[in-house]
């Protein structure tokens, strides 16, 4: 292929992917709001448009136009930078999540996947990791304490549960054998008796238990939101922003949760691969999305149940309990690949 | 046992489960604006004044409502009637509803069933001074919510008959003392001070 | 294309390095090192060491520069001149002998030239991970092993360290 369609339909994928992204992420905050108010007998948004459904237009187009406040005493280049820091790691993190398999389509191919990169993980994990800068800068050039104590706060919980992350998806690694996603994800095609799909989840449910809390924790969601805890620290890290940058940062929270749903769903279910070879007719982006969209119903769904555990309950159960855990589980599988390879 | 609940988690996963079915309860709240609930009978909204049937005032402009109102929020001008020197009624009325804590001793002060509160619970505003009323307001009010000041008044048993046609109403309202002809002005006993209560008086005094 | 990717990284790269020592802003010195930490992965993608790229951006500025960050904002350092001043001819000591050896290694004409079984070509063939991790977990399991054990001493270390007034207690006990 010539490298001129190449960058047509990478730019094309891109424009799709984050259009796709985005469109998610409006449509999350409406989500949330109408399954958190259903848990709790209500309806939620019903005026914008049939059953509230223009709702995130709505909140986008008044953000859009609200004041910008910097606050006195600001550092106000990272003031201003702090939310784009925060954001940017968010979104280029789908540039290695395969949401199909290859295909062709108005005879140019496109692979499914922005970037195939054989060390795509371990890349998400390091955009993942800059998101933190974002919250600590912007909790510290607020020039306020529940903001800075906010950054702080997301700083020592990010730092500990990305470890406990990590952890858990070595497990899923050494069954795949490869650092590239669409490898893991091919990796878990077909199934066992003909009716059980080859997902990870089955070889690995600790380890997906374990993601799942520590996900939770890293993208500051309830019950880890210790960060924006609005009971003690008004909104934490972003306390004094507003419009624009603050919108900045409800973007950033809403896009790790999906990269991170994504990646358990590939990492664990089987990615854009069907359950059931009888299913797939199904194109497999419909596939992942399915199992994204479970996955974030999920964190909305643990949001509508638990109450928020404290700090230092946080910090125990990251290193006392989901490190130790994840490292046995470690062992084990390391030990039964080599068992089974042998 | 309690290891392996601890381990599954298996109060957590109860905690999901009694979430997840509440999703598909009924919900209770209503779309407020569209939707309202019914105001009961005696609900202390808005005040309001009120006219007999032939248009006439009720309100004598006696202050009783004044006197009786605990934040101070009323205020009364009385006033003869034009031509005739025997008859008062209030030249203005001001009402701060700012102030009001609407508890409605005003209503059951009035002797004349003059006050009445409506359903009205809406009563924002964008600009402050909307919210002191004067006398020709609260008579648009009682003329718009005619129906909820009588419903008022009946609720609190304080309708003399005059609202609604009906006997044995209006043993909670407050009724002037019937004047002694033969003394002139009213007994003690018949404001409920007996002749014991105001030896007493007499001689802290 | 690659020539002009690698003076811009190498360009930002010393830019930023000279900025991390000179900015008077504490925040803006680790904001500065993390810049240059993230040009430096882009010169390792340049060399087809992509694995090496991502660590050195999950470990350096991911963790590492975190915690920097964390301790320097817990600490609340203000702008002013540090001690640096007194220490200056021990940095120039340093940095003199570092330079000599740089300059001596590149004259010795071995500089860049890759020898061994891993060439650019095999490492391409075998992916840049495998061949790591082949290399570290065979060949220099030992050396690997050493280095751990050396990160384990210094954990120990500090826990004693800021743990001492309970240890003594406990001793006395």
């Amino acid at each position: 292929m010539e490298i001129g369609s190449m960058v047509a339909v990478t730019l094309v994928q891109i424009a799709v992917v984050m259009g796709v992204v985005l469109l998610t992420v409006a449509y999350m905050t409406y989500a949330e709001r109408k399954v958190l108010s259903f848990m709790q007998d209500r309806l939620g948004p019903m005026e914008v448009g049939p059953w509230g459904l223009l709702q995130p237009i709505a909140d986008g187009l008044k953000l859009f136009f609200k004041e910008d406040i910097i606050p006195s005493g600001a550092n106000k280049i990272i003031f201003a930078v702090a939310p784009i820091i925060c954001l940017v790691p968010a979104l280029i993190g789908f540039a290695v999540i395969p949401y199909n398999g290859s295909f062709t389509l108005f005879g140019l191919e496109g692979g499914g996947v922005i970037s195939d990169l054989n060390v795509g993980l371990l890349y998400i994990f390091a955009v993942a990791g800059m998101g933190a800068y974002g919250v600590i800068l912007g909790g510290w050039a607020s020039n306020s304490k529940y903001a800075f104590l906010g950054g702080l706060r997301s700083a020592a919980q990010i730092i500990s549960y990305e470890l406990a992350m990590g952890f858990s998806i070595v497990g899923v690694l050494l069954l795949s054998g490869s650092l590239s996603l669409v490898t893991v994800t091919e990796a878990q095609a077909g199934t066992w008796f003909g009716f059980i799909p080859q997902w990870n989840i089955f070889l690995q449910p600790v380890a997906f238990v374990a993601y799942v809390i520590a996900a939770v924790a890293e993208t500051n969601r309830l019950p880890f939101d210790m960060p924006e805890a609005e009971s003690e620290l008004v909104a934490g890290f972003f306390t004094e922003y507003s419009g624009m940058r603050f919108s900045l940062f409800f973007l950033a929270e809403y896009g790790n949760m999906i990269l991170v749903s994504c990646l358990a769903s590939i990492l664990f279910l089987g990615g854009y691969k069907a359950p059931l070879p009888i299913l797939e007719f199904i194109p497999g982006f419909v596939w992942l999305a399915l199992k994204t969209w479970a996955l974030l119903f999920f964190f909305i769904w643990i949001r509508g149940t638990y109450p928020r555990v404290r700090f230092d309950q946080l910090m125990k159960f990251g290193w006392k309990v989901l490190i130790p855990v994840t490292l046995a589980n470690l062992l084990v599988t390391a030990l039964g690949v080599y068992i089974y390879n042998n | 046992m309690g290891l392996i609940r601890n381990i599954f988690m298996t109060e957590l996963l109860m905690g999901l489960k009694i979430v997840f079915m509440q999703m598909f309860k009924p919900t209770i709240t209503l779309q407020y604006p569209h939707v309202k609930h019914p105001i009961p009978d005696g609900y202390r909204g808005l005040m309001s004044l009120l006219r007999y049937e032939d248009g006439t005032e009720r309100c004598v402009g006696c202050s009783l409502c004044e006197a009786a109102c605990p934040s101070n929020c009323i205020k009364v001008v009385s006033d003869e009637v034009p031509g005739q020197p025997l008859v008062r009624y209030a030249r203005e009325y001001y009402l701060d509803i700012t102030r009001c804590i609407f508890c409605g001793f005003c209503t059951e002060a009035c002797p004349v069933d003059a006050l009445a509160m409506t359903k009205v619970y809406e009563a924002a505003v964008y600009d402050r001074r909307d919210l002191m009323f004067d006398k020709a307001k609260l008579y648009e009010l009682g003329e718009r919510y005619l129906e909820d000041g009588k419903a008022y008044l009946t609720h609190h048993r304080m309708d003399d008959g005059t609202l609604h046609p009906v006997e044995g109403l209006g043993d909670n309202r407050y009724h002037f003392p019937a004047v002694d002809a033969e003394h002139g002005g009213v007994q003690p006993e018949q404001i409920g001070l007996t002749a014991e209560a105001l030896e007493v008086e007499e001689t802290t005094r | 294309m690659i020539e002009a990717l690698f003076i811009y990284l190498a360009t930002v790269c010393v830019i930023c390095a000279v900025l991390t020592v000179s900015l008077r802003q504490p925040v803006y010195n680790v904001l500065a090192l993390l810049t240059m930490f993230f040009h430096v992965a882009g010169l390792y993608v340049l060399l087809n060491a992509e694995f090496l790229a991502v660590v050195q951006i999950i470990v350096y500025a991911g963790a590492i520069l975190v915690l920097y960050l964390f301790v320097l904002m817990l600490l609340n350092v203000r702008t002013q001149s540090r001690h640096l001043h007194r220490q200056w001819p021990f940095a120039v000591l340093i940095l003199g002998s570092v330079t000599a050896m740089l300059v001596g290694a590149l004259q010795d004409g071995t500089w860049g030239v890759a020898s061994g079984e891993y060439t650019a070509a095999a490492i391409q063939e075998i992916g840049n991970t495998q061949a790591i991790g082949l290399r570290l977990y065979t060949d220099y399991l030992l050396p690997f092993e050493v280095a751990s054990l050396v990160l384990l001493v210094a954990m120990i270390g500090a826990i004693v360290l800021t743990k001492k007034g309970l240890i003594d207690d406990h001793i006395k006990e």
